[in-house]
């Protein structure tokens, strides 16, 4: 049936949403129109996904593969803007990027029910854009930003545009790319600028949906053919254990939650990077656990900075005693990172890492080594965090309501995600299979 | 299914599902920010405990009453994909209905104890949701039947085990305590999970009847050795780091921060004893190879002298307690490492439960003996204590007591040899980040350096 345009609508409430809050001059207004878009949006997209199940589609058609995708996108969205506080809106001295997160919004639910190879490229070369605008906005320098996108944008448009490239040279090209957006070691060093420089909200909405996923996965065979994936693995291998070593180093809160997105973000690249179904369907699932995850973390870092500034992990914080729902939410998002048994990114870790060390196992020790970091690292941060002498209480200690509801969405997609319909490995896998027997090689 | 088979099944679900539904509730109240009562939280951890020891109980009476020696159960059906499989998978035996009698009896009167011990304090249900998670993981993990399923229970009494230690988390050192317990137990973890790989790559599945029922002559019969040799070895770096064998002994007195209920059920009574279990369990594989046999009875032995010595020197009854727990356990990681299966059993029961009552006998004793050095005088006392025992010594056994004060060294060994310099090394690699970054921005280095230390 094609008549179910709701993901069509989604992403035009979006931008309806960012037309008219950039040209609404009451900031209470901005923030209204803003929040109300994004939730119609996510409303629009789950419908969309609600229609799929059923057997509906529109002008845009998904597949199994991607079906969950533009609903959790656009859900995730929502919960950020969600628990917003009213003080970025009213009265911030940099005023919030309301417009440029609905387009990135939009943008964000275009890839995520893009099935196009030319498109994705488009789209990977459009979506820097708006963490750029927002550099520019803020005054700050985008020397750093340029000197890694100038060559990526003219290796995206180059993808997108030209057809008859030799298979050599367009694998070449895709793993530079893909270095460069992820930020795998050593193309890595814009992301940390970008997580300090620009809007936080911008930044890790931009970073942690690895969108460049989607372009291995569509490319995997090609890049399988051509030992291209080989080489970046290794790159990912030498990304992961590095950048887990340095969240154990991190005096600042950002910082270490920029390489702690950088390490599990080559996780997954690493997982990617396979040929076999199984592992790649286990990276997949691991991406979209990880992408919920990583949201929470970055939900929990965005409201303690909203409280007390940009926070060192030099001493304790003792913040528990004031905000314990913001410590069991942290928690919880990052058990959910490392795989804890119960999370739904446990059985996607446990096949990966079952997957690769037939294959690798230097790879798959290094990996089990680096995600054991990882984990001490983020208790090691709760810690600091959370324990210690507790601060004086003030009401803007309080979690507000929006905030919670924002937090419980997360975990229950922490604990639930796997149990909604299209969205546990087995389905992924299937749909890959399925996917994998269409695309011509 | 005739009726006992159904009989087990139901039993069976009783002893897994009332902890798990336990820690389901727990957590869902505290996500929710729900304050329970004291009295509400009590009784819903003693009845939910009470009701799994039940059904352990009823096991083992259908056990003795029908004559089975073992039962598989599967609550939930096996995730299979191509050649992945997750067999989540209990396994009922003399061993795992005794360690798992053990475990929820001791749980149960520690529960009861600390409805009393923690009554006003104010982390009170913080505390019994980490007791329900940690009771949940002990009983999958004494119950478990596959190495997969084992593995979760593991991970979970080890997240529970350091977030006790930290409970009264506005102090820093019980942070710094419990990240270190942490760190060894996450290393025990890493080592399970690439056993339980290797254990899958070599028998093509992880089910602990199948590795008893083949012992170690089946398997060495049948499947590559050196393999199940390599996952022996992981199994006993587990095993070594949850029992707080030589060299890793260091987190245990430092455990002793939590509550006096957590240190009495987690490192007198359960948790250190977890990492035997694991070895008896999989005592088939470790007595595959004749070296890794010795080389668990050598760690066992050289734990129990070293933390022999080192008991005498501390002047902390918990401290005392700790290494004295730690040479028992020494000893029994010897006798598993000698083959033996129901002396292993039968002194890790008997010492679990003599260790749970110190532990809980500990903050009241100064009172005891407090009359007692009224009653006798102080004299008499202070000869017991190190200082007097000391006294007059040669040099011998003056380094002997300086060895054991500094608690043998181990941790500064480690810290000097493993983790100093591998923290330096990511130091440095952060110094270099710091400076291409602002070099790559145009930012001067030293302005930002300057602005982050004032910060």
């Amino acid at each position: 049936m094609n008549y179910f345009f709701f993901l069509e609508a989604s992403m035009l409430i979006c931008l309806l949403g960012a037309l008219i809050s950039s040209l609404a001059k009451s900031q209470e207004k901005i923030r209204f129109i803003t929040i109300y878009s994004s939730f119609f949006s996510a409303l629009c997209a789950f419908a969309s996904y609600l229609g799929f199940y059923f057997g509906c589609q529109g002008f845009i058609t998904l597949s199994e593969f991607n079906a969950p995708l533009p609903a959790l996108s656009s859900t995730l969205y929502f919960v950020v803007l969600l628990c917003t506080p009213r003080t970025k809106f009213i009265g911030a001295d940099k005023p919030f990027p309301s417009s440029l997160l609905l387009l990135s919004q939009a943008l964000s639910l275009l890839i995520c029910s893009s099935s196009n190879n030319s498109t994705l490229f488009l789209l990977l070369a459009l979506e820097p854009l708006i963490p750029l605008i927002d550099l520019i906005r803020r005054g700050e320098r985008i020397r750093i930003f340029l000197i890694h996108w100038m060559p990526a944008w003219l290796i995206a448009i180059t993808l997108a545009f030209a057809n008859n490239l030799p298979n050599e040279i367009t694998c070449c090209l895709i793993t530079i790319l893909v270095v460069i957006r992820m930020g795998i070691f050593p193309g890595h060093t814009w992301i940390v600028y970008l997580t300090e420089k620009c809007s936080f909200s911008i930044a890790f909405l931009f970073i942690i949906p690895m969108t460049p996923t989607l372009i291995l996965l569509k490319n995997n065979q090609l890049l399988h053919d051509t030992h291209a994936s080989l080489y970046i693995s290794w790159f990912a291998i030498a990304s992961i254990f590095y950048f887990a070593g340095l969240t154990l180093v991190q005096r600042s809160l950002r910082n270490f939650f920029t390489y702690l997105c950088l390490a599990l973000s080559a996780m997954v690249v690493l997982g990617v990077c396979s040929g076999e179904p199984l592992q790649l369907s286990a990276a997949y699932s691991l991406r979209n656990s990880l992408w919920v995850a990583l949201l929470g973390i970055a939900i929990i870092v965005r409201a303690l900075e909203a409280r007390h500034g940009k926070l060192s992990l030099f001493q304790n914080h003792g913040f528990y005693e004031s905000t314990p729902m913001l410590g069991i939410a942290f928690l919880v998002c990052g058990l959910g990172c490392v795989g804890f048994p119960g999370t739904s990114a446990f059985i996607s870790f446990e096949m990966l890492a079952d997957e690769i060390i037939p294959s690798s196992p230097f790879f798959g020790m290094v990996m089990v080594f680096s995600e054991a970091l990882i984990s001490i690292s983020l208790l090691m941060v709760y810690f600091k965090l959370f324990c210690g002498k507790k601060v004086g209480w003030s009401d803007i200690f309080r979690v507000r309501l929006r905030e919670m509801i924002a937090l419980w969405v997360i975990i229950f997609l922490i604990f639930g995600f796997r149990f909604l319909p299209l969205t546990d490995i087995s389905t992924t896998h299937h749909a890959l299979e399925k996917s994998g027997q269409q695309q011509p090689h | 299914m005739n009726g006992v088979e159904s009989a087990l099944d139901f039993f069976a679900a009783m002893a897994i599902f009332s902890p798990l539904a336990l820690a389901f509730f727990m957590l869902l109240a505290f996500v929710f920010q729900l304050k329970l009562p004291e009295k509400i939280i009590a009784l819903v951890v003693e009845l939910s405990v009470f009701i799994a020891l039940a059904g352990i109980i009823g096991l083992v009476l259908l056990f003795l009453s029908n004559g089975v020696t073992k039962w598989g159960y599967e609550p939930f059906p096996t995730f299979h994909l191509e050649s992945f499989h997750f067999d989540f998978q209990f396994y009922f035996d003399w061993l795992s209905l005794s360690f798992a009698t053990l475990a929820l009896v001791l749980c149960f009167v520690i529960a009861f104890f600390s409805q009393r011990y923690m009554h006003r304090e104010p982390g009170y249900q913080r505390f019994f949701v980490l007791y329900s998670i940690f009771v949940s993981g002990i009983v999958i993990a004494s119950l478990s039947g596959t190495i997969e399923s084992l593995f979760v229970g593991w991970e979970m009494v080890g997240l529970s085990s350091a977030l006790l230690v930290v409970f009264f988390h506005e102090r820093i050192m019980p942070t710094r305590n419990g990240l270190h317990l942490w760190i060894v137990y996450r290393i025990s973890d890493a080592a399970l999970f690439l056993a339980s790989y290797l254990l899958h790559h070599a028998l093509g599945q992880g089910f602990f009847q199948a590795i008893l029922e083949q012992g170690s002559e089946g398997l060495a019969h049948e499947v590559s050795s050196p393999v199940l040799v390599g996952a022996g070895v992981l199994i006993f770096l587990a095993s070594a780091c949850k029992s707080a064998l030589f060299p890793f002994s260091g987190w245990l007195p430092r455990a002793m921060e939590g509550p006096t209920p957590t240190s009495a059920i987690f490192y007198g009574a359960l948790s250190i004893h977890l990492g035997a279990f694991l070895l008896l369990r999989l005592n088939p594989i470790v007595q595959l190879s004749p070296i890794l046999a010795w080389t668990v009875v050598f760690f066992g032995l050289l734990t129990a002298l070293v933390s022999g010595i080192i008991a005498n020197a501390q002047t902390d009854i918990k401290s005392i307690l700790a290494y004295a727990t730690l040479t028992q356990v020494g000893i029994i990681i010897a006798e598993i490492g000698f083959g033996l299966e129901l002396l292993p059993l039968i002194h890790i029961i008997g010492h679990a439960s003599l260790r749970t009552y110190q532990f809980l006998r500990a903050p009241s004793s100064f009172a005891y003996y407090k009359s007692l050095e009224e009653s006798l005088g102080r004299t008499d006392l202070n000869k017991h204590s190190p200082k007097g025992r000391m006294a007059n010594t040669g040099p011998l056994s003056l380094a002997i007591y300086s060895f054991a004060l500094n608690r043998g060294g181990m941790d500064s060994m480690l810290e000097k040899f493993i983790t100093k310099p591998f923290v330096q090394m990511f130091k440095l690699a952060d110094i270099f980040e710091k400076k291409l970054g602002s070099m790559l921005a145009g930012i001067d280095h030293s302005k930002t350096r300057n602005h982050e230390e004032r910060s």
